[in-house]
């Protein structure tokens, strides 16, 4: 029977070839997009989740109410995990992570950039990376111990039989190699290249202070198994308010490590989603992909039924039950998907590298997996049976004698059901059209924003080895040289908002707001350097003007904040020091460019906060004179350092990244659907001008002209696609108005926009479907009629 | 064998039914041989399709083998057609994409019957209609002629104890027709298969045992020959 049933299923696919690679050919494509998707959301979802005690581990985050809406944020002052630690018996690891920092390794001579957390020594006890040698025990614990991983070990040693090895970081710390790491997998937060001892911070920057008011590092607990978190959070929520004696008001809670990555954005308090969303969106994309695809085989197995029907007839003539006829369609089903499902492999295992390119990972199909096969199996499986299920039950409801007398021809044009699965398709695509547009839109906008500075000719050196000691000189150097028209020396550089502080007073600032000021430092120079545009005042000039030393400048929203009559000369309280505003300048862009301008302030030489040397390369100069002038200035006052100079304006477009991946991805999709559902639209058209040959021979007998027949073919087409249209506009319209809700600077939806994505689809369905109509229009009707 | 009380089939066309079998009583016994006769429209091929439980009658009952068939379910009804009935077409219906061995051996799949048995009976059928040469063939490289005979030497595979035939040799010309109908003959008398046929052609129903004649969907005559 089964045999019977693969037999003539073979063959009916090679007997209409054409059908067949239409069929297979969609299908392969829909799969292989759909298992793209499905390796990635995969990814998301093992995202940090492989930790053997992923279900103990926390991340402690603050909360704290300003101006009226409850904020959430996951810094946290250092001396928060100790005590946790120490204070409560259910608290098993308590881990400080510190930010990835940039540090120049040196191992006999040879010199590598590499990037390393700081970290306590419980770390490798809470998380699961395995070393390949040392022991985990002595790992952190020792104040001069690095622990490496293997990718890193080869590139600087060459091999990773390295434990004991010394080396030194900075030009100045000697640490010997405590183990090596098994290369971390992509989907975890802590990729580094290196972790080192929590006790690295004080060799650098002298004794840990127990400040409870700053909120700069990340810290992660495990529980004893079967702590409750309720309880637990209730009982740790005031810690920082009873260490800080009162002066801080934020309350502590643990949230799960497990959902921290795809359900980590707060607002107001309450839990808002975060990257969750955009994996739920891909994943509905996938399923629409594929049932697109599984559309396509089912509109042409349907108009292909009257092929079939005579088939149909015979075998229940001769003893088939309904029952057996649906088993035989569904496993031809199953069978096209099987051969869909090999291409598709094939297509993804092809596109992946691009893949990988364009959303930044580096996934791998897990061929040798158990669990892929059977997933790989149970898709083709599920593909087959969706695909296949209402083909099987309409085919195999023909009636016997009705077939069989030859009275079965009804099925010539588009009926019903084929229609309603065209009109799904072309929402979708067209859904796919309008977002991609809109998502365009929105980059564009945002990258057509004013920022505030110029960006071109900025470049940017952060602080490493000799630069802070000479810092001066080398101001002067780059000037003296030609080599930059302004030099700003910072605490940061433009394009990480890297600090912020709601330590900000002024007179006359009412009673118990709480308004958190963006914040940076500079010698001075600043406005001059970054090209801003003052509002009123001037720029910090420490040289002019000896008292600028606890100058300020603040930018045009918090000038409207604090609502002075006349900003400048006015005090401000920050730090501990009182700060005289000296200009107020138009808000430039730090954070992303689609958020809204926070208040800002940017602080004098007082502050003596310095980490950043800004360069405005001199325009009448070509560019690469002037960064050879300036390298040369760097090597010369920082020799053991590698020179690297970063375009801001290059920095900067990297804000877009996450958003322009989103618009590629959707691009990609819309054409993806757009193809799939023409190639089922091609099918159908080609069906239905065979079907009518003889109706359009007959209207040609009687006098319809080729223009008369082809309108009329492709009319009965464009209904359902201006079906489509109409249905998509309010869906997309939905989808992408929610998607800018993300955006506080974002742009209008415009009408013109749905009226671009319906032509465009209409467009494009007409032209699939016209060399089927001309075809069928400029065919000799004598030749068809006599054919009947 | 066979019993037909008052069977009719009609079509509603608007407020008035077309009758196509109007109360049609009909006995068959085992062993008979009756060819339908009468002009188109009569309700010939309507009657024979009835018999063969491919179509339902609207009303009246029928009884094959002592079962009483317009009470069985479908899966019950299948299960008696499938082991007692063999239908030959005019126009052969054979699978286009199966050989001649594989078309032959379709009802058997339906029945359930074993790979080695089936492929006993398949090779006695090619031995008997004498077409082992054309097995492999697809039925579009056969002539008419021998496509009827496989038609028939698939509905007689699984031995039925009735082969109802709608016009079998009206696709073929008369050589190949009285072949057809020699063999029909020499099945009814030697083998003992009932067989029901329709057919247009007095000569053709010269070779039954009976005919009977429809007129406007009602037994005209039924003469005994």
């Amino acid at each position: 029977m089964f045999k019977n049933y693969l037999t003539i299923a073979f063959r009916s696919l090679k007997s209409n070839l054409g059908f067949s690679f239409i069929n297979i050919f969609g299908l392969a494509m829909g799969m292989a997009a759909t298992i793209l998707i499905a390796l990635w959301v995969n990814n998301e979802v093992g995202y940090d989740r492989f930790h053997q005690n992923v279900n103990q581990i926390y991340v402690a985050f603050n909360k704290s109410l300003f101006e009226g809406e409850m904020r959430i944020w996951r810094s946290t002052p250092s001396p928060l995990g100790p005590a946790l630690k120490q204070e409560f018996p259910e608290v098993k690891y308590a881990v400080r992570v510190d930010y990835l920092a940039k540090h120049l390794t040196e191992y006999q001579g040879k010199k590598l950039q590499a990037n390393g957390y700081n970290a306590d020594p419980d770390f490798f006890r809470m998380f699961s990376f395995p070393l390949l040698s040392g022991n985990i025990g002595s790992c952190l614990a020792s104040n001069d111990h690095l622990v490496i991983t293997e990718n890193f070990a080869r590139k600087l040693f060459g091999n990773t039989n390295v434990v004991g090895k010394l080396i030194k970081l900075d030009n100045k710390y000697d640490f010997m190699i405590g183990g090596v790491l098994k290369d971390m997998p992509a989907n975890t937060r802590f990729t580094a290249d290196f972790i080192a001892p929590w006790a690295f911070l004080q060799r650098q920057y002298g004794p840990d202070r127990l400040q409870w008011g700053n909120n700069s590092i990340r810290t992660y607990v495990q529980l004893l198994p079967n702590t409750n978190l309720e309880n637990f959070n209730h009982k740790i929520s005031d810690i920082t308010i009873r260490h800080s004696n009162n002066e801080e008001d934020n309350r502590v809670f643990l949230y799960p490590m497990k959902d921290y990555y795809l359900q980590g954005v707060f607002k107001d308090g309450k839990l808002e989603g975060g990257r969750i969303e955009i994996v739920r969106l891909f994943t509905v994309v996938a399923c629409f992909i594929l049932l697109i695809a599984c559309i396509n085989f089912m509109n042409l197995s349907t108009a292909r039924g009257d092929k079939r029907a005579k088939e149909v007839g015979v075998r229940k003539a001769i003893g088939a039950l309904k029952q057996a006829l649906v088993g035989q369609f569904l496993l031809e089903s199953v069978l096209i998907a099987a051969m869909a499902g090999a291409l598709g492999l094939l297509a993804a295992q092809l596109a992946l590298p691009y893949f990988n390119r364009l959303i930044q990972t580096q996934l791998a199909m897990p061929y040798t997996n158990g669990w892929f096969i059977a997933g790989v199996i149970g898709f083709i499986l599920i593909t087959g049976l969706l695909a296949g299920c209402y083909p099987a039950l309409y085919l195999s409801s023909f009636k016997a004698v009705a077939v069989l007398k030859g009275a079965h021809r009804k099925v010539s044009a588009l009926i019903t059901p084929r229609k309603v699965l065209v009109v799904t398709q072309f929402t979708f695509a067209v859904v796919m059209i309008i977002s991609t547009i809109i998502i365009r839109r929105q980059i564009q906008y945002a990258q057509d924003r004013d920022n505030g500075f110029e960006q071109g000719s900025l470049v940017y050196v952060p602080f490493s080895g000799d630069i802070d000691k000479n810092k001066q000189l080398i101001k002067a150097d780059l000037l003296n040289t030609g080599a930059a028209s302004a030099v700003s020396i910072t605490s940061a550089d433009m394009i990480v908002a890297q600090s912020n502080s709601w330590d900000v007073n002024w007179q006359g600032k009412p009673a118990g707001t709480k308004i958190t000021f963006d914040r940076m430092a500079t010698l001075g120079d600043f406005g001059k350097t970054m090209k801003l545009k003052f509002i009123s005042g001037r720029d910090i000039d420490p040289q002019t003007y000896p008292t600028d030393s606890t100058a300020c400048l603040i930018n045009e929203s918090a000038a409207r904040i604090m609502n002075f009559k006349q900003a400048v000369g006015q005090l401000i309280d920050h730090e501990g020091l009182k700060w005289h505003i000296v200009g107020v300048f138009k808000d430039f862009v730090w954070r992303s460019p689609f958020e809204a301008m926070n208040p800002m302030l940017i602080a004098g030489p007082k502050m003596d906060w310095n980490d950043c040397i800004n360069i405005r390369l001199d325009p009448s100069q070509p560019i690469s004179a002037s960064l050879q002038k300036a390298e040369a200035v760097f090597k010369k006052y920082n020799p053991a350092f590698p020179v690297t100079l970063s375009f801001v304006d290059q920095e900067y477009q990297r804000k877009f990244a996450e958003q322009q991946r989103t618009g590629k991805l959707a691009g990609i999709f819309a054409v993806l659907t757009i193809l799939i559902s023409c190639l089922g639209l091609f099918g159908l058209a080609a069906y239905m001008a065979a079907s009518r040959t003889k109706e359009i021979g007959v209207r040609k007998v009687l006098g319809a002209s080729v223009a008369n027949v082809t309108a009329m073919i492709s009319k009965e087409f464009l209904k359902p696609i201006l079906l489509s249209v109409v249905l998509a506009t309010p869906i997309a319209w939905i989808v992408m108005y929610r998607w800018l809700q993300n955006y506080s600077y974002r742009t209008q939806i415009e009408w013109w926009v749905f009226v671009t994505g319906g032509l465009t689809a209409m467009m494009i369905a007409l032209l699939t479907v016209s060399y089927q109509s001309v075809k069928a229009a400029v065919a000799n009707p004598v030749k068809s009629l006599r054919s009947e | 064998m066979l019993s037909l009380k008052q069977i009719s089939k009609y079509y509603n066309t608007g407020n008035n039914k077309t009758y196509v079998l109007n109360k049609v009583d009909l006995d068959v016994e085992q062993g008979e041989f009756v060819s339908i006769m009468g002009p188109s429209g009569s309700g010939k091929s309507t009657l024979l399709n009835i018999i063969g439980m491919l179509d339902q009658p609207s009303e009246g009952y029928m009884y094959f083998l002592n079962e009483p068939v317009h009470q069985l379910k479908e899966k019950q009804r299948s299960a008696l057609y499938k082991q007692n009935i063999g239908f030959v077409f005019q126009a052969y219906h054979l699978i286009d994409e199966l050989t001649v061995y594989e078309n032959i051996e379709t009802p058997l799949l339906y029945q359930d019957v074993k790979s080695t048995e089936r492929k006993a009976l398949v090779a006695d059928a090619l031995d008997r209609f004498n077409i082992v040469g054309k097995k492999d063939l697809f039925p579009a490289q056969l002539s008419g002629g021998q496509q009827q005979l496989v038609g028939i030497a698939r509905a007689l595979i699984s031995k039925p104890k009735l082969l109802l035939a709608d016009e079998p040799t009206g696709n073929l010309n008369s050589k190949q027709g009285e072949e057809i109908m020699e063999l029909f003959k020499k099945l009814n008398q030697e083998d003992g298969v009932t067989i029901i046929q329709v057919t247009h052609s007095e000569k053709n129903a010269q070779y039954g045992s009976r005919i009977i004649n429809l007129l406007d969907g009602k037994i005209d005559s039924s003469i005994i020959l």
